[in-house]
């Protein structure tokens, strides 16, 4: 549903110098995508240890804005480290991703994963004076949203 | 020195070779087999064996920048390690699970993998790290629980914690792409 909007994007990603040698290179894909998980663990453990304290579960001792501004370096550090190994890996093989049917519901939940952190998750997370009930509906979608990238990236492998 | 060189050649050639038959008979079993052939259950199950780890090295992650004196400064040590203990308990049992129905699968091809062979070592390296922490440089706890940087060695307890994962996960990732 309009995915070929974006084709002019993957073909071009595909003439790029780093995508033409990625692919040419025998390990540089492989190494990359060993960052990229780096990147997915090192979010998946922010936004775990963030959901367990919005939901009551877990560092009770700290105020949930506290808990927000330490994690939010790392969340950051793990997106942004997704996104430039994850268009390095797709400038490879930009055919591979675009046919791929996961790869297209992993973009759907990365990039609404980005809106809602930017918007409500941060909303939430720097303040004390959420109720407990958005405060844990916000844990469950981010969860969701973040593990469901992962489990669909990986599926990318297989289908 | 020739006699006694070869004789240990001819223990390790013994071994391995009984540990690769081992494996190889394992891979073969039906249920490494029903698992290896199957549509849904092997990516299944790689896909837990990615989440836990990531749901498992994500919380530890949180303990050992603390013991590195990095994140959570102003906490004390145990109030960090009794938020992620249990929830990393989980995850790694969980990434213990699957990555053994993994193995029974694939074993004959892990055997000789030499990523599989750093993974293994990581991991026991990893358990041995957790020990010496656990048994010796704990011992102290009282004396740096609260302090925002604690002393050296306890710091580079947190740090080869993390380096030994980071071995792990990249190893497994690459073995993988070799079998």
């Amino acid at each position: 549903m309009g995915k070929e909007l974006l084709l002019p994007l993957f073909n071009w990603l595909g003439e790029t110098s780093f995508g033409k040698a990625i692919a040419d290179s025998k390990y540089a894909f492989a190494v990359i995508e060993v960052f990229h998980l780096f990147g997915i663990i090192l979010l998946l453990g922010a936004a775990s240890l963030m959901a367990l304290r919005l939901m009551g579960w877990s560092m009770k001792e700290q105020k949930i804005s506290d808990v927000g501004r330490q994690l939010s370096w790392y969340t950051l550090a793990g997106l942004a480290t997704m996104l430039v190994t994850g268009i390095l890996m797709t400038s490879s093989i930009p055919n591979k991703y675009y046919h791929s049917v996961p790869f297209w519901w992993k973009m759907g939940f990365f990039w609404t994963g980005v809106v809602f952190h930017f918007t409500i998750y941060r909303k939430v997370t720097r303040s004390d004076n959420t109720g407990y009930l958005l405060g844990a509906l916000t844990a469950v979608i981010s969860v969701v949203l973040w593990y469901g990238t992962g489990a669909l990236g990986r599926a990318i492998g297989f289908y | 020195m020739s006699f006694s060189s070869s004789a240990f050649m001819q223990l390790y050639d013994s071994i391995n070779a009984f540990l690769e038959a081992q494996c190889i008979w394992l891979a073969a079993t039906p249920g490494g087999t029903y698992i290896r052939e199957s549509i849904w259950e092997f990516p299944t199950i790689e896909g837990i064996h990615v989440l836990s780890i990531a749901m498992s090295v994500g919380m530890i992650l949180w303990f050992d920048l603390r013991l590195m004196g990095v994140s959570m400064k102003n906490r004390p040590i145990s109030e960090v390690f009794r938020g992620v203990y249990w929830y990393m308990v989980g995850g790694f049992t969980a990434a213990i699970i699957s990555g053994l129905l993994l193995f029974w699968a694939e074993a004959d091809r892990a055997y000789p993998n030499i990523f599989a062979r750093i993974k293994f070592l990581a991991l026991l390296f990893a358990g041995l790290n957790i020990l010496y922490f656990h048994l010796g440089t704990q011992r102290s706890q009282s004396d740096w629980d609260n302090a925002p940087t604690p002393p050296l060695r306890v710091r580079i307890a947190g740090f080869m914690s993390i380096t030994w994962w980071v071995v792990v996960i990249s190893a497994g990732r690459l073995m993988a792409y070799t079998f």
